[in-house]
Protein backbone atom coordinates (compact mmCIF):
# COMPACT_ATOMS: atom_id res chain seq x y z
CA UNK A 1 0.00 0.00 0.00
CA UNK A 2 3.07 2.19 1.29
CA UNK A 3 4.46 1.33 -2.46
CA UNK A 4 1.44 2.38 -4.26
CA UNK A 5 0.82 6.05 -2.41
CA UNK A 6 4.99 6.66 -3.07
CA UNK A 7 4.00 5.99 -7.39
CA UNK A 8 0.84 7.66 -7.20
CA UNK A 9 2.78 10.38 -5.09
CA UNK A 10 5.75 10.29 -7.87
CA UNK A 11 2.72 10.31 -11.02
CA UNK A 12 0.88 13.34 -9.61
CA UNK A 13 3.89 15.21 -9.28
CA UNK A 14 5.67 14.09 -12.67
CA UNK A 15 2.35 15.41 -14.04
CA UNK A 16 2.42 18.57 -12.55
CA UNK A 17 5.67 19.91 -13.31
CA UNK A 18 4.62 19.20 -16.99
CA UNK A 19 6.74 15.89 -17.84
CA UNK A 20 3.59 15.25 -19.98
CA UNK A 21 4.72 18.16 -22.55
CA UNK A 22 7.68 18.86 -24.31
CA UNK A 23 10.82 19.86 -23.84
CA UNK A 24 12.60 21.12 -27.30
CA UNK A 25 11.78 20.85 -30.56
CA UNK A 26 13.45 21.26 -33.76
CA UNK A 27 12.91 22.23 -37.34
CA UNK A 28 12.71 19.75 -40.59
CA UNK A 29 13.18 21.46 -43.61
CA UNK A 30 10.15 18.91 -46.39
CA UNK A 31 11.13 20.83 -49.27
CA UNK A 32 14.18 21.84 -50.98
CA UNK A 33 13.92 25.92 -52.09
CA UNK A 34 15.95 27.08 -55.00
CA UNK A 35 18.18 29.67 -52.95
CA UNK A 36 20.19 30.17 -49.90
CA UNK A 37 17.56 28.95 -47.82
CA UNK A 38 18.18 28.25 -43.84
CA UNK A 39 16.02 26.82 -41.38
CA UNK A 40 17.06 25.73 -37.96
CA UNK A 41 15.16 25.59 -34.22
CA UNK A 42 17.61 28.63 -33.68
CA UNK A 43 16.74 31.19 -37.12
CA UNK A 44 15.51 31.27 -40.71
CA UNK A 45 16.92 32.99 -42.89
CA UNK A 46 15.04 32.73 -46.87
CA UNK A 47 15.21 34.97 -49.96
CA UNK A 48 12.37 37.40 -50.81
CA UNK A 49 9.51 35.09 -52.82
CA UNK A 50 10.84 31.71 -51.49
CA UNK A 51 8.93 29.12 -50.13
CA UNK A 52 9.74 26.34 -47.79
CA UNK A 53 8.26 23.88 -46.16
CA UNK A 54 8.97 22.66 -42.53
CA UNK A 55 7.92 20.28 -40.11
CA UNK A 56 8.11 21.00 -36.41
CA UNK A 57 9.75 18.48 -34.64
CA UNK A 58 8.88 17.56 -30.74
CA UNK A 59 11.20 14.56 -29.55
CA UNK A 60 9.39 12.80 -26.80
CA UNK A 61 6.57 14.70 -26.18
CA UNK A 62 3.58 12.75 -26.27
CA UNK A 63 0.44 14.05 -25.37
CA UNK A 64 -1.45 11.50 -22.47
CA UNK A 65 -4.54 11.85 -24.73
CA UNK A 66 -3.70 11.72 -28.80
CA UNK A 67 0.22 10.34 -28.19
CA UNK A 68 0.66 13.34 -30.03
CA UNK A 69 1.39 17.28 -29.90
CA UNK A 70 0.10 20.17 -32.15
CA UNK A 71 2.29 22.66 -33.76
CA UNK A 72 1.65 25.97 -34.28
CA UNK A 73 3.17 28.85 -35.95
CA UNK A 74 3.05 32.62 -35.61
CA UNK A 75 4.80 35.04 -37.76
CA UNK A 76 5.02 38.74 -35.67
CA UNK A 77 5.18 40.36 -39.12
CA UNK A 78 3.03 38.52 -42.31
CA UNK A 79 4.10 41.30 -44.56
CA UNK A 80 7.48 39.90 -44.09
CA UNK A 81 7.33 36.40 -43.09
CA UNK A 82 3.92 34.09 -44.41
CA UNK A 83 3.05 30.96 -42.29
CA UNK A 84 0.59 28.43 -43.51
CA UNK A 85 -0.04 25.79 -42.13
CA UNK A 86 -0.87 22.32 -44.58
CA UNK A 87 -2.69 19.08 -45.03
CA UNK A 88 0.05 17.21 -42.70
CA UNK A 89 0.16 17.82 -38.91
CA UNK A 90 3.16 20.19 -37.58
CA UNK A 91 4.12 21.17 -41.09
CA UNK A 92 3.93 24.55 -42.33
CA UNK A 93 4.79 26.71 -45.54
CA UNK A 94 7.43 29.61 -44.56
CA UNK A 95 7.29 32.13 -47.35
CA UNK A 96 9.39 35.80 -47.81
CA UNK A 97 6.69 37.84 -48.75
CA UNK A 98 9.16 41.17 -48.48
CA UNK A 99 12.85 41.93 -47.17
CA UNK A 100 12.91 42.59 -43.61
CA UNK A 101 13.25 40.68 -40.22
CA UNK A 102 10.46 39.01 -38.32
CA UNK A 103 10.00 36.86 -35.26
CA UNK A 104 8.58 33.43 -35.62
CA UNK A 105 6.55 31.97 -32.82
CA UNK A 106 6.41 28.39 -32.30
CA UNK A 107 3.43 26.54 -29.78
CA UNK A 108 3.79 23.57 -28.71
CA UNK A 109 0.16 22.26 -27.83
CA UNK A 110 -1.00 25.68 -27.59
CA UNK A 111 1.74 27.12 -25.52
CA UNK A 112 4.50 30.00 -26.54
CA UNK A 113 7.46 27.52 -26.50
CA UNK A 114 10.25 29.50 -28.13
CA UNK A 115 10.52 32.66 -30.66
CA UNK A 116 13.23 32.73 -33.62
CA UNK A 117 14.06 35.65 -35.35
CA UNK A 118 13.66 35.27 -39.64
CA UNK A 119 15.53 37.25 -41.98
CA UNK A 120 13.94 37.79 -45.67
CA UNK A 121 16.56 38.91 -47.64
CA UNK A 122 16.47 40.12 -51.36
CA UNK A 123 15.09 38.29 -54.03
CA UNK A 124 16.95 34.68 -54.76
CA UNK A 125 19.09 34.97 -58.60
CA UNK A 126 18.39 36.52 -61.69
CA UNK A 127 19.87 33.99 -63.91
CA UNK A 128 17.95 31.07 -64.90
CA UNK A 129 18.57 28.26 -62.49
CA UNK B 1 -9.35 -23.94 -60.75
CA UNK B 2 -7.04 -22.38 -63.31
CA UNK B 3 -9.29 -19.20 -63.51
CA UNK B 4 -9.24 -18.58 -60.27
CA UNK B 5 -4.93 -18.40 -60.16
CA UNK B 6 -5.33 -16.37 -62.88
CA UNK B 7 -7.57 -14.16 -61.63
CA UNK B 8 -5.52 -14.34 -57.89
CA UNK B 9 -2.55 -13.68 -59.97
CA UNK B 10 -4.19 -10.62 -61.87
CA UNK B 11 -5.21 -9.24 -58.18
CA UNK B 12 -1.52 -9.74 -56.86
CA UNK B 13 -0.54 -7.21 -60.27
CA UNK B 14 -2.96 -4.85 -59.83
CA UNK B 15 -2.00 -4.63 -55.83
CA UNK B 16 2.08 -4.22 -56.93
CA UNK B 17 0.92 -1.54 -59.10
CA UNK B 18 -1.17 0.17 -57.26
CA UNK B 19 1.91 0.46 -54.67
CA UNK B 20 2.45 3.73 -53.56
CA UNK B 21 5.90 3.61 -52.87
CA UNK B 22 5.96 2.94 -56.65
CA UNK B 23 4.24 5.70 -57.96
CA UNK B 24 5.51 8.91 -59.38
CA UNK B 25 4.48 12.12 -56.70
CA UNK B 26 1.11 13.16 -57.69
CA UNK B 27 1.98 16.42 -59.40
CA UNK B 28 4.14 19.28 -59.93
CA UNK B 29 3.73 21.17 -56.25
CA UNK B 30 6.87 20.48 -54.30
CA UNK B 31 4.93 19.06 -51.50
CA UNK B 32 4.09 16.09 -53.73
CA UNK B 33 0.55 16.84 -53.19
CA UNK B 34 -1.04 18.50 -56.32
CA UNK B 35 -0.40 20.26 -59.75
CA UNK B 36 0.00 24.05 -60.55
CA UNK B 37 0.46 24.49 -63.76
CA UNK B 38 0.85 27.52 -66.22
CA UNK B 39 -1.83 28.34 -68.95
CA UNK B 40 -0.67 28.44 -71.87
CA UNK B 41 -1.88 31.49 -73.27
CA UNK B 42 -2.14 31.80 -77.52
CA UNK B 43 0.14 34.40 -77.51
CA UNK B 44 2.81 32.92 -75.34
CA UNK B 45 5.91 32.78 -77.15
CA UNK B 46 7.21 29.21 -74.90
CA UNK B 47 3.83 27.48 -75.45
CA UNK B 48 4.58 24.64 -78.46
CA UNK B 49 1.44 24.76 -81.06
CA UNK B 50 -1.93 23.09 -78.97
CA UNK B 51 -0.19 22.93 -75.71
CA UNK B 52 -2.26 23.71 -72.69
CA UNK B 53 0.12 24.37 -69.96
CA UNK B 54 3.35 24.90 -69.34
CA UNK B 55 6.23 23.07 -67.16
CA UNK B 56 6.98 25.47 -64.04
CA UNK B 57 10.72 25.28 -65.29
CA UNK B 58 10.15 27.82 -68.08
CA UNK B 59 11.48 31.36 -66.99
CA UNK B 60 8.42 33.76 -67.10
CA UNK B 61 9.66 37.40 -68.39
CA UNK B 62 9.13 40.26 -66.50
CA UNK B 63 6.33 42.09 -67.22
CA UNK B 64 4.58 38.98 -68.57
CA UNK B 65 1.32 38.00 -67.77
CA UNK B 66 -0.65 34.61 -67.36
CA UNK B 67 -2.67 32.30 -65.64
CA UNK B 68 -2.55 29.32 -63.41
CA UNK B 69 -4.29 25.95 -62.71
CA UNK B 70 -4.33 23.92 -59.70
CA UNK B 71 -5.36 20.61 -59.97
CA UNK B 72 -4.95 18.04 -56.76
CA UNK B 73 -6.61 17.29 -53.23
CA UNK B 74 -8.76 19.81 -51.85
CA UNK B 75 -9.55 20.01 -48.02
CA UNK B 76 -13.18 20.03 -46.63
CA UNK B 77 -14.21 22.97 -45.77
CA UNK B 78 -15.70 23.87 -42.12
CA UNK B 79 -19.15 23.56 -43.60
CA UNK B 80 -18.35 20.24 -44.91
CA UNK B 81 -18.37 21.01 -48.43
CA UNK B 82 -15.56 21.25 -50.64
CA UNK B 83 -13.29 23.68 -49.69
CA UNK B 84 -12.61 26.36 -52.86
CA UNK B 85 -8.88 26.96 -53.85
CA UNK B 86 -7.03 30.49 -54.45
CA UNK B 87 -3.91 30.41 -56.06
CA UNK B 88 -1.71 33.38 -54.75
CA UNK B 89 1.79 35.16 -54.78
CA UNK B 90 4.51 34.51 -52.36
CA UNK B 91 5.64 37.47 -52.84
CA UNK B 92 3.22 40.73 -53.87
CA UNK B 93 5.83 43.03 -55.08
CA UNK B 94 7.30 40.30 -56.85
CA UNK B 95 4.11 38.60 -58.55
CA UNK B 96 0.90 40.60 -58.47
CA UNK B 97 -2.60 38.74 -59.26
CA UNK B 98 -5.08 40.77 -60.96
CA UNK B 99 -8.40 38.53 -60.63
CA UNK B 100 -7.19 34.85 -62.30
CA UNK B 101 -4.34 36.98 -64.10
CA UNK B 102 -0.45 36.52 -62.42
CA UNK B 103 1.27 39.39 -63.50
CA UNK B 104 5.51 39.14 -63.05
CA UNK B 105 7.31 42.38 -62.02
CA UNK B 106 10.89 41.57 -60.11
CA UNK B 107 13.37 38.93 -61.52
CA UNK B 108 13.95 35.51 -59.35
CA UNK B 109 12.52 32.99 -57.63
CA UNK B 110 8.60 33.22 -56.74
CA UNK B 111 6.20 30.50 -55.21
CA UNK B 112 2.90 30.43 -56.10
CA UNK B 113 0.44 28.63 -53.19
CA UNK B 114 -2.82 27.08 -53.56
CA UNK B 115 -3.94 27.18 -50.25
CA UNK B 116 -8.01 27.05 -49.06
CA UNK B 117 -10.07 30.11 -47.96
CA UNK B 118 -9.41 29.13 -44.51
CA UNK B 119 -5.50 29.27 -45.13
CA UNK B 120 -4.59 25.96 -45.62
CA UNK B 121 -1.72 25.24 -47.97
CA UNK B 122 -2.38 22.20 -49.80
CA UNK B 123 0.70 22.76 -52.53
CA UNK B 124 3.48 25.47 -54.19
CA UNK B 125 6.02 25.79 -56.61
CA UNK B 126 8.20 27.97 -57.37
CA UNK B 127 8.59 30.12 -60.89
CA UNK B 128 11.58 32.02 -62.53
CA UNK B 129 11.45 35.26 -63.70
CA UNK B 130 13.47 36.65 -66.03
CA UNK B 131 14.51 39.65 -67.88
CA UNK B 132 13.99 40.07 -71.65
CA UNK B 133 17.45 40.17 -73.10
CA UNK B 134 16.14 40.66 -76.60
CA UNK B 135 12.83 40.61 -78.51
CA UNK B 136 13.59 38.74 -82.19
CA UNK B 137 11.12 39.40 -84.91
CA UNK B 138 10.16 36.68 -87.12
CA UNK B 139 7.61 36.48 -90.13
CA UNK B 140 7.52 33.90 -93.41
CA UNK B 141 10.46 33.58 -96.17
CA UNK B 142 7.95 34.86 -98.80
CA UNK B 143 8.06 38.12 -100.71
CA UNK B 144 6.43 41.75 -99.39
CA UNK B 145 4.83 42.75 -102.18
CA UNK B 146 2.77 46.10 -102.34
CA UNK B 147 -0.90 45.73 -101.31
CA UNK B 148 -0.06 42.55 -99.74
CA UNK B 149 -0.29 41.83 -95.85
CA UNK B 150 2.32 40.08 -93.87
CA UNK B 151 2.24 38.72 -90.21
CA UNK B 152 5.82 39.63 -87.80
CA UNK B 153 5.75 37.77 -84.61
CA UNK B 154 7.96 38.85 -81.72
CA UNK B 155 9.86 36.43 -79.18
CA UNK B 156 11.13 37.39 -75.96
CA UNK B 157 14.36 35.51 -75.12
CA UNK B 158 16.44 35.64 -71.92
CA UNK B 159 19.59 34.75 -70.37
CA UNK B 160 20.82 31.41 -71.99
CA UNK B 161 18.86 31.80 -75.47
CA UNK B 162 16.03 30.70 -73.06
CA UNK B 163 12.41 31.72 -74.60
CA UNK B 164 10.75 32.99 -72.10
CA UNK B 165 6.85 32.63 -71.47
CA UNK B 166 3.81 34.52 -70.41
CA UNK B 167 1.49 37.04 -72.18
CA UNK B 168 3.62 40.11 -73.26
CA UNK B 169 2.45 43.62 -74.11
CA UNK B 170 4.22 45.22 -77.13
CA UNK B 171 4.07 48.28 -78.67
CA UNK B 172 4.57 48.58 -82.50
CA UNK B 173 6.47 51.13 -84.31
CA UNK B 174 7.38 51.55 -88.15
CA UNK B 175 9.98 53.75 -89.54
CA UNK B 176 9.72 54.56 -93.52
CA UNK B 177 6.82 54.70 -95.99
CA UNK B 178 7.00 51.58 -97.43
CA UNK B 179 4.79 49.82 -94.63
CA UNK B 180 1.81 50.61 -92.31
CA UNK B 181 1.00 48.68 -89.32
CA UNK B 182 -2.46 47.08 -90.57
CA UNK B 183 -3.40 45.08 -87.12
CA UNK B 184 -1.75 44.20 -83.77
CA UNK B 185 -2.75 40.82 -81.33
CA UNK B 186 -0.86 40.02 -78.96
CA UNK B 187 3.30 39.08 -80.03
CA UNK B 188 1.72 39.46 -83.49
CA UNK B 189 1.45 42.64 -86.08
CA UNK B 190 0.41 42.81 -89.56
CA UNK B 191 1.92 45.20 -91.84
CA UNK B 192 0.67 45.93 -95.47
CA UNK B 193 3.01 47.56 -97.94
CA UNK B 194 2.21 50.09 -99.39
CA UNK B 195 5.34 51.27 -102.15
CA UNK B 196 8.27 49.75 -103.02
CA UNK B 197 11.08 49.91 -100.25
CA UNK B 198 12.75 49.85 -97.31
CA UNK B 199 11.41 49.88 -93.56
CA UNK B 200 11.91 49.45 -90.07
CA UNK B 201 9.79 47.53 -87.54
CA UNK B 202 10.26 47.81 -83.68
CA UNK B 203 8.55 45.60 -81.14
CA UNK B 204 8.98 47.45 -77.72
CA UNK B 205 8.53 45.46 -74.59
CA UNK B 206 9.42 47.07 -71.42
CA UNK B 207 12.95 48.23 -71.77
CA UNK B 208 13.46 45.38 -74.59
CA UNK B 209 13.53 46.16 -78.15
CA UNK B 210 13.07 44.01 -80.95
CA UNK B 211 14.13 45.29 -84.59
CA UNK B 212 13.15 43.73 -88.38
CA UNK B 213 14.32 45.47 -91.80
CA UNK B 214 11.15 44.67 -94.29
CA UNK B 215 11.74 45.39 -97.97
CA UNK B 216 9.08 45.40 -99.99
CA UNK B 217 8.70 45.00 -103.36
CA UNK B 218 6.66 46.02 -106.64
CA UNK B 219 3.79 43.27 -107.55
CA UNK B 220 4.94 41.37 -110.18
Amino acid sequence: MKQLCVLVSAWLALTSLGCSSYDGFDLERTTTPPGEVSVTSTSVVLPQGVAVGVRVLAPGAEDPDTGDVTAAMRSSNPVVLQIWPTTEQNTFVLCGGSEGTATITVLIDGQDDESIPAVVGTPQGATVP
Amino acid sequence: MRSVSRLGMACFGLLLTACPSDQDPLGTGELGKGDLRVVCATDDAACAPGAESLDASVPLAVGASFRMTYDGPVPKSPAGGLSTMVLFSGSPAMLSKDEDQFIAWIPGSVAVLARTEQGTVTDFLHLFVSTIERVELDSSDEKFVVGKQKVWQATPWGPQDTVLAGSLAYAWEVEGTAVAVAATEGRSVTLVAKQPGEATLRALSGDAVGEAKITVEVAP
